[in-house]
């Protein structure tokens, strides 16, 4: 038997007042796979995101993330089921006056114990401290352990949300963006670390991005989002040419018009 | 990596993390004072739990607040407000009226003056700092601000190239008295002042008005100076001078929040005014000390009362008025 | 917004209530006769406020009038008081921050936003209520009061200082945390953060800088405060300075009045510095 996906939206929908973000939208994302998703500005990448993330409720259809429906579950079922998912935000979402290792452990906020969250974040014991380390040695930045975040560039501080998002010990890894604003050596060193990441856990990879080419070489399924709905949903081989055109030039024209 | 020197390099790390040593210092020393103030014997204020104090504080609040006569006829509640009521209307009523003219002369007089001063003190060629959306932030961070340092002057050091050397000069000596008026106690300023004057409010609404003027003074200097440059460039352009181009162009942007931080200060106003009378002059204060003489808590408690009203009422009052002004 | 557009849209409001709080002051200041005339102090006080300005620069050294043998110096006395002063303003300050903390975080919009428990709806409004009325009683009323209830003590001192600096420190924190931009908080919860730790650990430290300079600005006002609780008999700085000022001695006056301005200067010296360090 197959193994359930560990996400899958049924024709979901999502308006807020009288815009509509996202259009029935149905799709599944298996364990292990590794999917961008694609579009111009303003295509719905992030709401889609956040819909997979348990994040945010859709206004019809069906969500299911890690085999639960996320919208039945009581606030602590609620809480329990974000604790597994990993979300790099755009902004990284960073506190700036907190330590290094204090943004990192604010990575397990999402497990049991009240006071003990206060201890944590106030003064780690040795061996919490050993894995904080071993975290952001995955990432490649285990010496910044006790600088101040504010003071890290900004290619530091997205390994730092990605080194929270692993303390999780996620079982999903969403990505809003990361690439938009690094050049494109930076960029393929960024996809290297998340592709690796997911890889070495065997978890599902979901980002989002601009860049056509970077997917297509790293990514084994590309889907394209224009004004919320799907356009194409395949592996990197079968999106022809003219596909890409649609996507990207019917949305610039969309989006002069205000 | 084993534990072991996994353990050593975060040791590393950690004894070459940036510090602040001042920060730590301060920090420390604060702390520290509030700790030793606690448990210092020169105010020992462990006693406030010992056993003579509790039954004062039992009889006060069985007793000494019921009035006598209330307590001899046994009207509990009804005797209270019966005999509040006289009190109201005999003098309470008149001395919180009082009270709030006061508040209202002062702050009338702040608004005035600050306005004026502010006109001359608001340098010009300023690099824009964002203005704060919301009004709450305002606030707080007006009421933060150095006082004995003008705002923003180490930070602002740099004229900007079309101030002339004069105007300058002012606006640094206006900025230099608004911190030092904010800095004295109004209620210090009023115990001189009465010494001094023939027997009016003045003292009171002079004290008030001080205080309040050098904050409103320094709160509208700095609405003038984040104003948007537009218009005023334009009329720079033209040829009008400095005070004309911050009269002209920038009080109608500045406008809107000025009244409202006036607005805000009233109520701090109002608040300083129910105390000030304490110095001698006819208001609330004035019947709490007088009450106080005569030995009679029962009306000291009723006069608390009667001041937390009004506090409360121009609390409403111009939280109303400002949240008209922002929609407006 | 368009702030020229914007002031280009008629605003009968802001004419409507600076003509009637003009009015209104005009009108107060009439009824409650302040005439112009008062202002220009009388024989007496202008002789006064000679003497007065006359002693400022040769404060009192030593004691002006008979004292004990045994009693300590003038200067000491000074430094005393000065010390009584200090600690008052820190003792109430240290109990108002434990105090308005839990209160600020009670009252704030973040903590509650998105709960639907019942107590999302009662508890800050409730504690929203407690900071008002603790704000609405001036300290120096509390402070006589207290001295009625408790007796001369620093501690009643302490207490009427704490109460109203509590409401304030309370409101305006709640307006700091609420004013902190949503982003950290929301990614926490976004990763199962309880919205108490998300308040705790993702909007609290942000806040921080602002809660801290507005906290020093506040130590700043229970300094003047201690001060001017010696007007009523509690031992600190203005006590002196006013048993000295009804006796006539001015230069032992201004030796109290700069005592009080070293203080504050001292004070806020040190409270900027380490109010640019929490920022930078």
């Amino acid at each position: 038997m197959k193994p359930p996906p560990a996400c899958r939206l049924d024709q979901v929908s999502l308006s807020l007042g009288d815009r509509t973000i996202l259009q029935s939208i149905s799709l599944e994302v298996g364990r292990g796979e590794q999917v961008a998703i694609l579009g111009p500005s303003g295509a719905g990448k992030t709401t889609l995101l956040r819909m997979l993330s348990a994040g945010l409720p859709p206004s019809q259809g069906g969500v299911r993330v890690l085999d639960q429906n996320p919208w039945q579950l009581k606030r602590n079922g609620l809480r329990r089921l974000r604790s597994k998912i990993g979300f790099v935000h755009q902004d990284h979402a960073l506190v700036p006056n907190l330590r290094v290792w204090q943004n990192v452990a604010v990575g397990r906020l999402g497990r049991p114990g009240n006071l003990g969250h206060i201890r944590r974040l106030t003064l780690a014991s040795p061996s919490e401290l050993r894995d904080l380390h071993e975290v952001l040695e995955q990432v490649g930045i285990a010496d910044l352990l006790f600088q101040r975040t504010a003071d890290l560039s900004g290619g530091e501080q997205q390994r730092v949300a990605i080194a929270r998002s692993l303390y999780q010990q996620p079982a999903l890894l969403l990505a809003d963006e990361p690439v938009a604003s690094v050049d494109p050596a930076r960029a393929q060193q960024v996809m290297d670390l998340l592709l690796d990441l997911a890889d070495s856990r065997d978890i599902p990879l979901v980002i989002s991005m601009h860049d056509l080419e970077l997917a297509r070489r790293n990514m084994s399924r590309l889907i394209g989002l224009r004004n919320g709905r799907v356009l194409f949903d395949s592996t990197p081989g079968e999106v022809s040419e003219s596909t890409i055109k649609e996507l990207y030039a019917l949305a610039s024209q969309e989006n002069e018009a205000p | 990596m084993k534990p072991e020197p996994r353990n050593q390099r975060i040791k590393e790390l950690h004894s070459q993390r940036p510090r602040s040593f001042g920060l730590r210092l301060g920090g420390i020393l604060m702390a520290g004072l509030v700790f030793y103030s606690l448990i210092s014997p020169s105010l020992h204020l462990q006693t406030l739990f010992a056993l003579e104090r509790r039954s004062n504080l039992h009889r006060f609040l069985t007793q000494d607040l019921l009035p006598q006569s209330v307590q001899r006829d046994g009207s509990g509640l009804t005797g209270w407000l019966a005999w509040a009521w006289s009190v109201l209307q005999e003098r309470a009523l008149l001395a919180s009226a009082q009270t709030l003219g006061l508040a209202l002369v002062a702050i009338v007089i702040a608004a005035g003056t600050a306005a004026l001063l502010a006109t001359l003190a608001a340098r010009e060629d300023f690099p824009q700092k964002p203005s704060r959306p919301t009004e709450s932030r305002g606030d707080a961070a007006s009421d933060a601000g150095p006082s004995l340092t003008p705002a923003g002057a180490r930070k602002r050091a740099a004229p900007g190239p079309g101030e002339g050397g004069q105007h300058a000069l002012i606006g640094r000596g206006l900025r230099l008295g608004f911190g030092l008026t904010r800095s004295l106690p109004e209620y210090l300023l009023a115990f001189l002042l009465v010494a001094l004057l023939p027997h009016t409010a003045w003292p009171a609404v002079l004290a008030l008005a001080l205080h309040n003027g050098g904050i409103l003074g320094r709160l509208f200097t700095e609405t003038l100076e984040n104003v948007p440059a537009g218009p005023s460039t334009s009329l720079r352009s033209i040829g009008a001078g400095a005070a004309s181009t911050t009269l002209l162009a920038r009080w109608p942007e500045a406008f809107t929040r000025a009244l409202s931080l006036t607005f805000y200060r009233f109520e701090t106003c109002v608040r300083d005014a129910t105390v000030l009378g304490m110095v001698g002059i006819g208001s609330i204060g004035y019947l709490v000390v007088e009450a106080r003489a005569r030995q009679d808590v029962p009306e000291q408690f009723l006069l608390v009362l009667c001041g937390a009203t009004i506090v409360l009422i121009s609390d409403l009052l111009s939280r109303i008025v400002r949240r008209r002004l922002r929609v407006a | 917004m368009n702030p020229v557009l914007h002031s280009k849209r008629p605003k009968p409001w802001r004419m409507i209530s600076l003509g009637v709080f003009a009015l209104v002051g005009l009108a107060s200041a009439a009824a409650m006769g302040l005439t112009l005339t008062d202002l220009v102090p009388r024989e007496s006080g202008a002789r006064t406020g000679k003497a007065f300005l006359g002693a400022a620069l040769s404060p009192a050294l030593e004691h002006t009038n008979w004292v004990p043998d045994d009693a300590p110096s003038f200067l000491s006395s000074i430094l005393q008081a000065t010390k009584r002063t200090l600690l008052i303003a820190f003792a109430a300050l240290g109990l108002a921050l434990a105090a308005a903390l839990p209160l600020a975080l009670l009252a704030s919009e973040r903590t509650w936003s998105g709960s639907s428990s019942p107590f999302s709806k009662i508890l800050p409004r409730a504690t929203r209520i407690l900071i008002t009325l603790l704000r609405s009683v001036h300290e120096y009323l509390l402070a006589l009061l207290f001295l009625a209830a408790l007796g001369l003590t620093p501690g009643a001192g302490v207490l009427a200082l704490a109460l109203p600096a509590a409401g304030v420190l309370a409101k305006v924190f709640a307006e700091l945390i609420d004013e902190v931009e949503p982003g950290q908080f929301l990614a926490l919860e976004g990763l199962g953060a309880s919205r108490p730790s998300a308040v705790l650990f993702g909007t609290l430290p942000r806040a921080l800088p602002d809660l801290a300079a507005y906290t020093f600005y506040r130590l700043e006002c229970a300094l003047r405060g201690s001060f001017i609780l010696g007007f009523f008999g509690f031992p600190t700085l203005g006590l002196g300075l006013r048993l000295a000022f009804e006796e006539g001695d001015y230069p032992t006056v201004w030796t109290h009045l700069y005592a009080l301005i070293i203080l504050m200067v001292v004070f806020e010296l040190s409270s900027a510095a380490m109010r640019r360090r929490l920022k930078a």
